[in-house]
């Protein structure tokens, strides 16, 4: 394992784990300021624990899986899920699909909240439940991402950067007290997509004990040319998009 | 057991969002495990090999999602415009040639 591979393990991890984080604390934001922090924060509390749970009880099973069967299974779900986010991030930055908005989804969910009667004085069910959920589906996906990129073995690096990006993430929302809408999140996603895509890649190589041209060099190169060729695919779905209504 | 059901469906809107594009990836892994080693690819080139038919799937995927969803658009937008003007028919407003 090179200084590169830990690296972009370590990138990758961060600013996947970054996005994840930005959506989960507009949510809470909107949950704390309409209903109130300490019901919220319970929720998004109970979810952290959930998860570190989730984590001590299938992490010691990975190890188990010998490691080229690992790596492709691993593989196969991280490539499904970076190319998910890819297509999505390609389709975005054409203009086919709407960009997405955290100040918008925080507007929302704020009036949702509102809408949901009076909250109670000593334990608000609803906030409970709204944060809970919201940390749960977003700190699955950054799990699932940390593992994944992690499986090969730079585990460390890539939790390392899970933690940064939720530091980051907490300390900005406790000073800003408001969404993150500045964060660049759909170039991020089109970054995150593409990262995660070559990993997925990659490790389906690794375990059908294909070797790579470059070994390591490999990942490197595969990033550089899926931002070429998603820079090619925006230009087609964007061409696409203004000929088909004519069709 | 409602709760359950939306977890994995949640799950599985992780991995799979647009079907075709799973199975188009899914049909890439199964070519570069059982396909490529039959065919006589050297080793090496097995694996960019994968990695470009994974590019070529996102592409047309990509391509072919342009145009269906600035369709869709377009005749939802032919929709709304009938409703308000009910006169107008997304015939009448492009009438055959004569």
């Amino acid at each position: 394992m090179t200084w590169l591979h830990v690296s972009t393990a370590f990138i990758a991890a961060f600013l996947a784990s970054l996005v994840e984080f930005v959506e989960a604390l507009t949510i809470v934001l909107a949950v704390g300021t309409t209903r109130g922090w300490r019901s919220s924060l319970l929720g998004a509390g109970a979810s952290a624990i959930f998860l570190a749970l989730l984590v001590l009880i299938f992490g010691p099973a990975l190890g188990r899986i010998p490691i080229n069967t690992l790596q492709l299974i691993v593989g196969i779900l991280l490539l499904l899920f970076g190319i998910r986010w890819l297509r999505k991030a390609i389709l975005r930055a054409a203009g086919v699909i709407s960009i997405h908005d955290e100040a918008k989804i925080y507007e929302e969910e704020t009036a949702l909240m509102r809408s949901a009667g009076r909250p109670a004085r000593t334990f608000d069910a609803v906030a409970f439940i709204a944060c809970f959920k919201a940390v749960t589906l977003e700190g699955v996906e950054v799990s699932f991402t940390v593992i994944a990129i992690g499986a090969g073995g730079p585990l460390l690096a890539a939790s390392i950067g899970a933690l940064l990006a939720a530091l980051l993430v907490i300390l900005l929302g406790l000073a800003l007290h408001h969404p993150l809408s500045r964060v660049p999140e759909n170039t991020l996603k089109f970054i995150v997509g593409i990262m995660l895509t070559a990993f997925g890649i990659f490790w389906i190589g690794q375990g059908l004990r294909y070797p790579w041209p470059g070994e390591d060099l490999a990942l490197a190169g595969m990033i550089a040319l899926l931002v070429v060729f998603s820079g090619i695919a925006v230009g087609l779905a964007r061409a696409r998009a203004a000929v088909a209504p004519r069709t | 057991m409602s709760a359950i059901r939306v977890a994995l469906a949640e799950l599985w809107g992780l991995f799979v969002e647009d079907a075709t594009l799973t199975v188009g990836t899914l049909i890439c892994i199964a070519f570069a495990a059982f396909a490529l080693p039959r065919l006589g690819a050297s080793a090496r080139m097995r694996g960019p090999i994968f990695f470009l038919t994974v590019v070529l799937v996102l592409v047309e995927n990509v391509y072919r999602g342009a145009g269906q969803r600035s369709r869709a658009t377009a005749s939802a937008a032919r929709a709304i415009d009938t409703t308000r003007n009910p006169r107008r028919t997304p015939a009448t407003d492009n009438p055959p040639p004569p």
